[in-house]
């Protein structure tokens, strides 16, 4: 692995970028944190972002129903015959058009950076021979661009709503609504108000419908400005609630749970089966179900 | 009843788990021969998933023993739209993990054997002790 | 250069166009532009717009989804032309010089332009 003197001074991932575009570097930046992420770069333009934090471009386009899976699959295959660069496969294939590819692409590029920003890494580290991303924007973008427009990002859902790290952590529920209201409602908000199920955080919502965070949260900020939408209290990042038994109002120390459920010999299933979903009825082994009957 | 009020403290551990690894949507906490324990849950069945869990398990242990590799320690299905994983608490129960195809492993690597560790403290199972320091220690196989 | 860039370049070849812009009709977001696009505004600014105006049409009742927006001074048309496609449409914002062309061609081209642009 060469030197990279500059790098080794950044003091961030803004500075490190700009550092490692000055020597157009190739390889990666995988960046650890909460979410952590890998910053594919050639010539030290940004070829792609992948991160937990928000949908690549390969989860965009199967889980938006743009290209099936057998199409992907295909094209995968085929990668053999492009100088193994799948963007090429798939063009060639008619699963999309080399125009459609690059929206895709510059917007999960910009939401990976978008996503990563929402919280502060804990490490990184540089490596030159990194196993590239599936899909690639080339060439890629200028790291400043990526600064640029993540500022900007987090400038208008503040002004819009609030702090975007806590936007990020809010599961929102959709509220009841009449049958008039509803028919006035935009179907790319329907969609988000059917999947908005109170379990789901924007990141969950995103990789469910197949759209990127940025957009999720913005159509969320402005459905809750309407009141269309409940938020549910979102919970402070680094605190994870009690998990301490709970004592009893009487104050008498608590037992963990006790024996695991056994199959009684004799039984052909065990009673629980009966009842689905409900809680303990007195005569069965202790269950504990939370069950929330959301739309996925 | 007590173990009532435990057994939701089993479920506030499945959530917490949730919240701190990304991409996480449902768990479920099943005895080694299929029965349910405990769910966090939104589209499982939570009694199903328990008895395939168990199935899941069992067969990942014969196999690493035909294959004399040791012992068990979880089993990750990957799939197309997301992540299944088994991870095993003890020798008597199973922790059930499904995520999207966004889940934070390296995450789930961090969180899981502590959460392992309070599940079974919760569920009176002793643990194997782990070997030695190490980041990634071995969630109870 | 990129597939969008190229693009975006041949609508400017079109007669009358000073500027051109290809923007994110939710987020806003920038993907080309050619031209002469300091009149346009920002990808931010016309994703407002096209919201706001599309959420008025809807409470009026108006059926099926936006298609265009045109503001006219007295030397350039705007045509902000919304691209559908899989997922959040796309915006096309064009700045026409009213001297070079009139808006029925204008709007038409733009279209036109539009329908050719992610096939």
């Amino acid at each position: 692995m060469s030197d990279h003197p500059a790098p080794r001074t950044a003091r961030n991932i803004p500075a490190l970028l700009l550092a490692l575009r000055q020597e157009e570097f190739n390889g990666a930046v995988t960046v650890s944190g909460s979410p952590g992420g890998t910053i594919h770069l050639e010539r030290g333009l940004v070829l792609a972002i992948e991160t937990p934090g928000t949908p690549t471009a390969e989860t965009l386009l199967l889980r938006s129903g743009r290209i099936s899976e057998a199409a992907w699959n295909a094209a995968l295959a085929a990668t053999g015959s492009t100088d193994g660069r799948l963007e090429r496969a798939l063009i060639a294939e008619g699963a999309l058009s080399a125009a459609e590819l690059e929206i895709i692409c510059a917007a999960a590029a910009f939401d990976g950076a978008f996503a990563m920003a929402l919280s502060t890494p804990t490490g990184w580290q540089v490596t030159e021979s990194a196993t590239p991303p599936a899909l690639a924007l080339r060439p890629g973008l200028e790291p400043q661009q990526l600064f640029d427009e993540t500022t900007h990002r987090r400038t208008r859902l503040t002004a819009l709503w609030g702090p975007p790290a806590e936007l990020s952590r809010t599961r929102f529920r959709a509220a009841t609504r009449s049958g008039n209201e509803a028919a006035r409602i935009h179907h790319r908000h329907q969609d988000l108000l059917a999947a908005a199920t109170g379990r789901n955080t924007p990141r969950d919502i995103g990789f469910a419908l197949g759209r990127g965070l940025f957009a999720v949260m913005l159509d969320l900020a402005r459905l809750d400005a309407r009141r269309l939408l409940h938020a549910d209290q979102a919970r402070p990042a680094d605190t994870a609630p009690s998990v301490a038994p709970r004592t009893p109002p009487a104050g008498r120390p608590t037992a963990t749970v006790g024996p695991l459920p056994r199959r009684t010999p004799g039984h052909h299933a065990p009673a629980a089966q009966h009842a689905p979903h409900s809680p303990t009825t007195p005569a069965e082994p202790p269950i504990a179900s939370s069950t929330e009957k959301g739309q996925p | 009843m007590s173990s009532q009020v435990s057994s939701a403290s089993l479920v506030a551990e499945l959530k917490s788990l949730r919240e701190r690894v990304m991409g996480i949507s449902e768990s479920v906490i099943s005895t080694t021969d299929g029965l349910l324990v405990a769910a966090d849950t939104a589209t499982v069945h939570p009694e199903s998933a328990a008895a395939l869990t168990a199935a899941m398990l069992g067969l990942g242990t014969r196999t690493a023993a035909e294959f004399g590799v040791g012992e068990l320690r979880d089993v990750v299905t990957r799939c197309s739209g997301g992540y299944v994983l088994v991870l095993a608490i003890g020798r008597q129960a199973l922790l059930m993990i499904l995520g999207d195809e966004g889940l934070d492993l390296t995450a789930l690597h961090r969180e899981s054997p502590a959460a392992v560790r309070r599940l079974a403290d919760l569920l009176g199972i002793e643990l194997p002790p782990s070997p030695g320091v190490s980041s990634r220690s071995v969630p109870g196989a | 250069m990129r597939t969008l860039d190229a693009s975006l370049s041949d609508v400017l070849g079109c007669p009358g166009t000073v500027g051109v812009l290809l923007v994110d009709a939710v987020s806003g977001l920038g993907y080309a532009s050619a031209g002469d696009t300091g009149a346009i505004g920002t990808g931010g600014e016309l994703a407002e717009l096209a919201e706001l105006v599309a959420e008025q049409l809807h409470e009026a009742g108006a059926e099926g989804e936006l298609e265009n927006i045109v503001v006219s001074s007295r030397q350039r048309h705007h045509i902000v032309q919304v691209v559908p496609r899989h997922g959040d449409p796309l915006l096309l914002a064009v700045v026409i010089d009213r001297e070079q062309t009139n808006l029925a061609l204008a709007l038409r081209q733009t279209a036109t332009q539009a329908g050719k642009l992610l096939a």
